[in-house]
This record gives C-alpha cells, structure tokens and sequence, in this order.
C-alpha cells in the first residue's frame, strides 16, 4: 500500500498507508475493497485501526459532519471501512459470511438520509 | 429471560389449539396450482405493501414497482396536492410504458411511443394531433388507477377492482397496536434488493421464527449461545391473517471492540435485538418494543425495535423466484460516531441476512427435487403453522395434506 502523505488530519499520520485503499465513501464501495482482500491482511488492517477509530471519532465529532474538509472526510471513510471488516475479524475470521450468499447479489442500492433534505444529503456516507 | 423454570414445551399449540401441529407439507413449494391460487387470491386482491412515502417526499417524486405475477408496472407518485397516486404504468393509447426509469422526479409522464402525456393524477393532458381521433374524450383516458393507501408513511397498493377491506380494516389490530411507533423518528434508510431462486414463501418462513437464530446467526448475535432461553418467543398474536410475535430480553449484550465504539452514541442493532435491560427498567414496567416482528399478510414483515426499525418485502416472480428487498431505518446520525455506530448496524444486519438467504435457495433446490415431503415444525414455529393455515384458508388448497397435491383444505 502506498502512502501519500497529509491526506489525513493532524495526529492521524499513521493511518495515511491505508488512505488509498479503504477510505471509500461508499458502503458498496467498502465491501468491494472487503471481498479483494485475504483475512491475513484485513487481521493486519484491524490491528492497526481498532485503538485508532475511538480518537478519529472523537476528533470527528468535535466537528461538523456536514463540512467535513477532505482530510476529515477520508478519516470519517476509514471508521466506516472498520464497520465493513471487523465481521470478518470478530465474527468469521474469513473475508466472506461463512456459507452465506455471494454479497454481490445483495447492496445497497437505495438511501434516504432525511426525507426533508433528501436532495442535499444523498449520495454522501452511503 | 427470568431464572424460572423454560417454558412449557406445547404453550403455543395449547392456546392457538386451531393451528395445525401436523408436518407441513413441501409440494407446497413447488406446486403450479397453488401458486396460481396464491396469484389470484393474495397477490390479486390483497393490498401489499410497496414502499415508504419517503421514498417519494416531494410532488412529481415517483418509483416505479413492478409486481411481476400480474405482469403489473405500478407508478407510484406523488401528485401536485401531495397526495400519493399510484397508475398502472400502461399508456392508454396502444399499451407503451409511460415511465422507463425506476425513479425519479417529473412534472408529467409521457409515453415515448406517440407522445401521449400524463399528470401527476394520472388525468391525460395532451395527446398529439388529438383532432385526428374520433369521438375521442381526453378525461376518459387517464391512466388507469391502482388502489393506493398509506398507513404511518408505508404504501400499500391492492390490483383489485375494488378491495375486499379499505386498508385500515385490512391492518386490523396490527395498524392499531402499532400507530403509536415512532417510525418518523427513523427516517434514515438503507434499501437492500435482491432476486432469490425460491418460492416466495420459504422467504417468508425464514422472518417467522427465532428457532434458526442462535444457529444461522451464531457468529453475529453471540448473545443467542449465552442465553439458551433467549430464542423462545416471549409472546405471539394473530388478527386478520397477520402475525405479531415478540422476543424476549437478555441479561446482558457482550459487544465486539468494534461494536463497543458506536454503542456509546448510538443504538446497535444486535444490543436492540437483545434488548438488554437498563437499570432504569423496573421489573413490573411493560417493556416498550424489545423487539417485536409482525407479519402484514401477505408479503410484509414490519420489525420494531427500541431505537430502529427493519422491513422486509416480498414478491414472487414465479414459482421459484422471489423479488426481496429489506430496508433498515435509524434516526437522523447527530455526529459522526453516530453515523459509524449505523454502520455497524447496517453490516451487522446486512452480513446476517447472507446467512439467511442462503439457506433459502437451497430448501427450494431440495423441494423441487421432492427429497423431503414434510417438513416437522414445533411450538415455537407457531408463526410459521399459522402462516400455513392461512394460506389454506385463502386458496381452499390444505397446506398440511401430505397425500394430495392440490388437497383442498
């Protein structure tokens, strides 16, 4: 994984190596990036997030979530892609549901976030 | 659940003593003459429900649904009084799709064929070189109207010439006993879809019980295998062919690390399947939607929460394929924890709901290979023998008959 540097808030440098890969907006998105992966290296990814994501929450709310600059909105990304894994690391220890449907014939293909502000919210943090 | 004594072993079949306790027959999965009983007399004349008024908020908001085994296209559409109209999505003149897309906005629909042009209402507009018809009266060429009602925000559509029931008699006690949730509370939803190679029903029968729970869900609802009690329904209710059925609470909900970050700013799912008790609970207060799932007869399943709410749709496309889409509602994300703590949720759920649909195309493999003729069911798939005698009661085709295919009830 390649890191490009300063993508993330100040504080957060040690997470920038999995910016490229796992700070996808979208959970169909994240999924995808779940299922190309091993278990060995979503195990690697896990480790090094899960004492990370309580801080980045932290820094996260003490902002607003609707002006999230670039660098919040990928650390807000990250949290979400441990959301995605952390099945296959607390529950399956592999990648896929075990005998479960393939999860491609199964996503998100609708959301409402406020049905008041739906037009200005949709498309964001699905 | 209490440090009492288990339940006793046939509560269920002792108070609904009506409700078969024989094996259910399986040629029921896989049977031409009842799944067009089943076209005719459920998905024919019954109101099912199709969505949620959020899906179209404002006027010219539209979806288009299609219930295949009527070979129906429905517009559903929000009309320029902010009613809800549904339209069967058939141009008048010769027969063309009004609407192509499956939603959208728009402030008229007009078919592509010759240019006819609809209303919001459904009342024919325009129609191109219209001198050229004869004795022709645009006001009797609206698009043909399908029933619609809304009950709390969910649109139901019935194909029916006129419905047997309007739709508040048709909920019956389900409407009433579930008009209070604050299901505007959670308008934030997720809508997963997909087909599945099984009959509607096997669907169905996997929302009707807890029995699979500790077993399919055994990875994600942990709590399921500390407490052996914790699947056994704490009570059921039948009216007007609807089903409500409630679980019990657990002790305690053992989070995952991950799960542990979002419970502290907002509700998580399998702590809400659980319900845990708080402290603030007292032992003689009833507990206020632990979790609750109802059954809407036919194709509905409505599940209520502390906190969030779940659906289920399901519509059969033929004998052997299934239309199913699941929909999860949480309240408004107040910050971003909040937002990750859905996300768990929503993988939670969405993750078990694998699990789930994986058994169903298998059944239905097996059935039509008619490996089994009977399934055994016990007390606590009371929900699911219900469901059963209910659909023999509608088809006049007896589910539990072994012998004869076509038996009537």
């Amino acid at each position: 994984m390649t890191a490009v540097a300063n993508q993330l808030p100040k504080g957060f440098e040690d997470l920038e190596k999995y910016v490229e890969y796992w700070a996808k907006p979208t959970e169909n998105e994240r999924r995808l990036q779940r299922d190309a992966n091993d278990i060995e290296t979503i195990k690697i990814f896990y480790d090094d997030i899960i004492d990370r994501i309580g801080p980045a929450l932290e820094y996260l709310n003490a902002r607003d979530m609707n002006a999230f600059n670039e660098e919040e909105t990928k650390l807000f990304s990250l949290t979400l892609s441990l959301a995605e894994i952390a099945p296959c690391v607390e529950w399956y220890n592999q990648v896929r549901v075990i005998d479960g449907v393939v999860p491609e014939r199964y996503q998100v293909d609708m959301v409402i976030r406020n049905r008041l502000a739906r037009e200005a919210n949709e498309g964001v943090f699905v | 659940m209490t440090e009492s004594s288990p339940p006793p072993f046939h509560r269920f079949a002792e108070q609904f003593s009506d409700i078969p306790r024989s094996p259910l027959a399986t040629w029921i999965y896989d049977s031409d003459e009842l799944f067009e009983r089943e076209r005719n007399e459920i998905f024919g004349k019954m109101w099912l429900c199709i969505g949620r008024d959020d899906q179209v908020p404002k006027t010219g908001d539209f979806f288009v649904k299609d219930i295949h085994v009527h070979k129906a296209s429905v517009i559903v559409v929000r009309d320029r009084d902010g009613k809800i109209k549904a339209h069967h999505n058939v141009c008048k003149h010769r027969g063309n799709k009004v609407e192509w897309g499956s939603s959208g906005k728009c402030r008229a629909f007009t078919c592509k064929f010759h240019g006819w042009s609809y209303k919001l209402d459904g009342t024919l507009a325009d129609v191109p070189d219209e001198e050229r018809f004869f004795g022709f009266d645009k006001s009797e060429n609206g698009l043909r109207p399908v029933h619609v009602d809304v009950w709390r925000g969910f649109i139901f559509v019935c194909l029916a010439e006129k419905p047997a029931l309007p739709l508040n008699e048709f909920l019956g006690e389900f409407g009433q006993n579930f008009a209070d949730y604050p299901f505007e509370a959670y308008p934030t939803s997720f809508t997963y879809r997909a087909e599945i190679n099984c009959n509607w029903k096997i669907v169905t029968d996997a929302f009707q019980e807890a029995y699979h729970v500790p077993h399919v869900h055994g990875k994600v609802l942990t709590d399921y295998h500390h407490d052996p009690e914790l699947h056994l329904l704490e009570s059921v209710s039948f009216d007007k062919n609807h089903a409500t059925f409630a679980m019990p609470s657990a002790k305690e909900h053992r989070a995952t690390p991950a799960e542990a970050l979002g419970l502290q700013h907002t509700v998580n799912i399998a702590a809400a399947i659980s319900h845990v008790e708080s402290d603030e609970e007292s032992a003689d207060q009833p507990k206020l939607w632990g979790f609750v799932g109802n059954r809407v007869f036919p194709n509905f399943f409505c599940d209520v929460l502390d906190g969030l709410y779940f659906t289920h749709e399901i519509l059969p496309i033929s004998k052997d394929r299934t239309w199913y889409e699941h929909r999860m509602y949480f309240a408004e994300p107040q910050s971003a924890a909040a937002v990750y703590g859905q996300e768990i949720s929503k993988i939670m759920l969405r993750d078990a709901l694998l699990e789930d649909l994986s058994t169903l195309e298998h059944t239905q493999s097996a059935m039509q290979g008619r490996v089994l003729d009977r399934f055994q069911l016990q007390d606590e798939e009371i929900v699911l023998r219900d469901f059963y005698k209910t659909i023999g009661d509608v088809t006049d085709m007896d589910c539990f008959n072994l012998e004869t295919e076509g038996g009537t009830a």
